[in-house]
């Protein structure tokens, strides 16, 4: 029986050791809170890199997404670029672009410090997780903005323009917005505006340099007839648009879920949840106008729909109820139809639909908190007063039309200005013959699909 | 109505005076520009005058054939009786001026067979020539490929017989096409009663097999109206045409393709749409309003179809079928959307009248 006792008492010290310590030293509430913390150190690190890892993989849906809506001429080009220009962001991000965010506010508008930013190797005892973390997820969302801006340049930009545009882009434009909104100590935080997770800051800003762009750039060879009527220029590979939108949507939980940049009790599973209703809800409902109004199921616009959906439910995702969130997309969904048309009809040449999606989507998005932010929500994890439909009044929607309003100007302004003296010095569009023959050829030197081209 | 008259007579008589198709491509260009300048060319009477005008051009190309065949060398006459046919559009009375070449060639059978050869020579140079003084002319070749030059619509009686049989006894999508095609034709030079026959053992086998409808319905009701959801009228996304109205492929050829079915079902003769549907109510198969109502919406699309009129295009006269933008009025829209509608019920109404006869179901068209 003792023997037997003995046994027992020797393998519950293999398998709980802390029995065997209790016995030498109790332990004191500080060290159990050090233990906890650093275990909450540990997961909202592990957290918002796997976030930044998915938003970075969004990189994949927008090469998919452009290289499939464009032509096979281009193909090659329209792919590659994006790596190049992420690699080039990440170096200007890492020179000045993080510290003109999160550096020192100067008045609101700008941040000083953290240039060629050397994070410490492991968090502090007081932060949520790792600097260097932070830097990866910030970046990624950078890129993402650029990724956006790259659809108004699309088929016909020279690419030292886009080597250009990467510095001006990463090195000022979207480093302001991100201030202005993102730092505790930017003018449009101190208004408490909402944008969870970006649909201002990243959507907003990429698509008014697209605009930008497109406006200089001018319309593609063939795109608009003389009356003002526009041709239709079909993408080369439906199958690749729809491989990178669902990449993106898949990226979208890192972009929205991981902005929660924490663990904490699992808000993020909420934010991630109202993401998937709202890009649902916006992909059906794009699809139904398009059949309606088309009297065909339009691929195309269904993809856009969905990406609108994920746009506008950006800002919002930690601010709504689950049929807000629907209510969102849906009409998020029509929104972009509409956009879409309402662009052709203006002569404005929108390859891979960037306004629309983004641009409109994004202030969609951004006024939506306005509308359906709730109180309870708000406490949970936001800033800012509850939406219109929640007893707050015009103040936060007219916040948020503040925010739009100012970020979209600052961001076209900067593009067209920024823009406008590289046409001056440099010119920005290639040849017509270059144009033609495809970029894959006059830029590159070969194409990305060599047996398929019609030399 | 009547300035129309005397136009197309004095029309029909310059053309019968013709002695070649230099001269009869100056009249068809002077046609055209008195018909857009002084008459609204996209009016009932002026479509039909411009029908008859149009068949007066035909028969006189088909009459400069014959003519250039037999003087040359080794030429002759037309060995035996033919039937030349109109289709499609020709075939019901209802060309536009931008209207292609839809015909076919019926002649008699020989019973030699080195004499049918012969005929069956003649014919296919016939054919040839036929086909080229018509481009010359300004139609231009049927894109669907319904021309005397193809065999496959130019043969003896016997053959045609056989070769409609063997379409009716293998329905399947394209065969029944063709048969649909065969059901709008007319003749417009020659011995009618070639086409004649050949029309009475398809009525007959009609009545025989019914269900041959059901693969008829298939296939004409495959066009939709561009009717949406909502009653909305849905409109050109892209191109040139952008925010118009594919008037000819969004009502005029649903509306067509129903009316034709209903004919087929209930033996009806003549060709003409407006004539088809007339002769419907006085066989008592459709009411009066039922009547009224479908001539009425069909009025306005053929006429707004002969709207979408465009120039002379590498010399041909062509037209898109598409109203463009600048074309629309709101009084139009809100026309042709009423008469898109009719074209939508009366499609539906073809589809349960012809599915209750054949006892089938066509939920899934």
């Amino acid at each position: 029986m003792f023997k037997k006792g003995m046994w027992l008492a020797s393998l519950m010290m293999l398998l709980f050791p802390v029995l065997a310590l209790a016995e030498e030293a109790a332990p004191t509430v500080e060290s159990v809170n050090s233990a906890v913390g650093m275990a909450n150190i540990g997961l909202n690190s592990l957290w918002v890199m796997i976030a930044a890892i998915l938003v970075i993989f969004m990189q994949a849906g927008f090469i998919m997404l452009e290289t499939g809506s464009t032509r096979m001429k281009n193909a090659g080009h329209v792919a590659g670029k994006t790596i190049f220009t992420f690699g080039l962001a990440t170096l200007v991000f890492w020179m000045v672009g993080y510290g003109f965010i999160y550096g020192t506010s100067s008045g609101g508008f700008i941040g000083i410090g953290n240039f060629f930013f050397s994070p410490d190797y492991v968090a502090s005892a007081d932060a949520a997780y790792a600097p260097a973390i932070d830097f990866v997820f910030q970046l990624a969302f950078a890129a993402v903005s650029l990724a956006i801006a790259w659809g108004g340049f699309a088929e016909r930009g020279k690419l030292s323009v886009y080597l250009i545009f990467t510095v001006v882009f990463i090195g000022f434009i979207y480093p302001v917005v991100a201030h202005w909104i993102w730092n505790a100590d930017g003018w449009l935080a101190g208004l408490a505006k909402q944008d969870f997770a970006g649909s201002t800051v990243v959507h907003l800003t990429g698509a008014m340099a697209a605009l930008a762009a497109t406006i200089l750039l001018k319309p593609r060879i063939g795109k608009f007839n003389k009356d003002g009527t526009a041709n239709q220029i079909l993408g080369h590979n439906q199958v690749f648009t729809t491989m990178g939108v669902i990449i993106l949507w898949f990226g979208w939980f890192g972009f929205n879920a991981g902005s929660t940049l924490g663990v904490g009790e699992g808000f993020f599973g909420y934010v991630a949840f109202n993401t998937q209703l709202a890009a649902g809800a916006a992909a059906v409902a794009a699809l139904i106008i398009s059949w309606i109004i088309m009297g065909k199921a339009d691929i195309s616009t269904m993809l856009n729909g969905a990406l609108a959906g994920l746009v506008a439910i950006t800002a919002s995702c930690a601010y709504v109820e689950p049929w807000a969130a629907v209510v969102i997309g849906l009409v998020a969904g029509l929104l972009v139809f509409f956009s879409m048309k309402l662009f052709e009809k203006l002569g404005i040449d929108d390859p891979i639909y960037a306004l629309s999606v983004h641009g409109m989507a994004g202030i969609w998005g951004t006024l939506s908190t306005g509308l359906f932010a709730t109180e309870e929500l708000i406490a949970t994890g936001g800033k800012g007063l509850p939406g219109l439909f929640y007893g707050g009044g015009f103040e936060q929607l007219g916040v948020q039309a503040l925010g739009v309003f100012t970020s979209g100007l600052f961001a076209f302004v900067v593009s067209f200005v920024a823009l406008y003296i590289i046409k001056l010095v440099i010119g920005l569009r290639v040849s017509e013959e270059e144009e033609i023959v495809g970029l894959d050829l006059s830029e590159h030197g070969a194409y990305g699909y060599p047996e398929n081209v019609k030399k | 109505m009547d300035q129309v008259l005397l136009m197309c007579e004095s029309y029909k008589e310059k053309i019968t005076q013709t002695t070649d198709l230099v001269q009869l491509r100056r009249i068809r260009e002077s046609f055209h520009l008195v018909l857009t300048t002084e008459f609204h060319h996209d009016d009932l009477p002026v479509i039909h005058a411009l029908n008859e005008v149009f068949d007066a051009m035909i028969r006189q190309v088909v009459f400069f054939t014959e003519q250039r065949i037999s003087c040359e060398p080794g030429g002759s006459q037309p060995p035996v009786a033919y039937a030349y046919m109109l289709f499609g559009s020709g075939g019901r009375s209802e060309q536009m001026m931008g209207s292609d070449q839809d015909n076919g060639l019926i002649y008699e059978a020989v019973e030699d067979p080195a004499k049918s050869l012969e005929v069956d020579a003649y014919f296919e140079r016939f054919a040839g020539y036929l086909t080229e003084h018509l481009v010359q002319l300004g139609f231009a070749e049927c894109s669907g490929r319904v021309i005397c030059t193809e065999e496959r619509w130019r043969k003896n009686e016997k053959q045609w017989y056989s070769q409609m049989l063997s379409w009716m006894q293998d329905p399947t999508w394209e065969y029944v096409r063709y048969l649909l095609v065969l059901a709008d034709g007319r003749c417009v030079y020659g011995a009618p009663s070639l086409y004649n026959r050949l029309r009475q053992k398809y009525n007959q086998y009609v009545r025989e097999n019914p269900d041959i409808l059901l693969a008829m319905l298939r296939n004409t009701l495959h066009r939709k109206v561009l009717i949406g959801l909502f009653g909305n009228v849905i409109k050109e996304p892209f191109g040139e045409a952008q925010g118009g109205i594919d008037v000819k492929y969004g009502a005029y050829v649903p509306f067509v393709n129903a009316i034709r079915l209903l004919a087929i079902r209930y033996q009806i003769v003549g060709a003409s749409t407006l004539e088809r549907i007339q002769k419907l109510y006085e066989a008592g198969w459709i009411d009066a309003e039922r009547c009224q109502t479908w001539h009425e919406a069909f009025s306005v699309i053929i006429c707004l179809r002969a709207a979408t009129y465009m120039n002379n295009e590498e010399k041909l006269f062509v037209s898109d079928g598409k109203l463009k933008a600048d074309q629309l009025s709101s009084d139009k829209i809100k026309r042709l959307k009423s008469s898109m509608k009719v074209a939508k019920h009366l499609q539906n109404y073809t589809r349960k009248l012809v599915a209750r006869d054949s006892g089938g179901t066509t939920t899934w068209i």
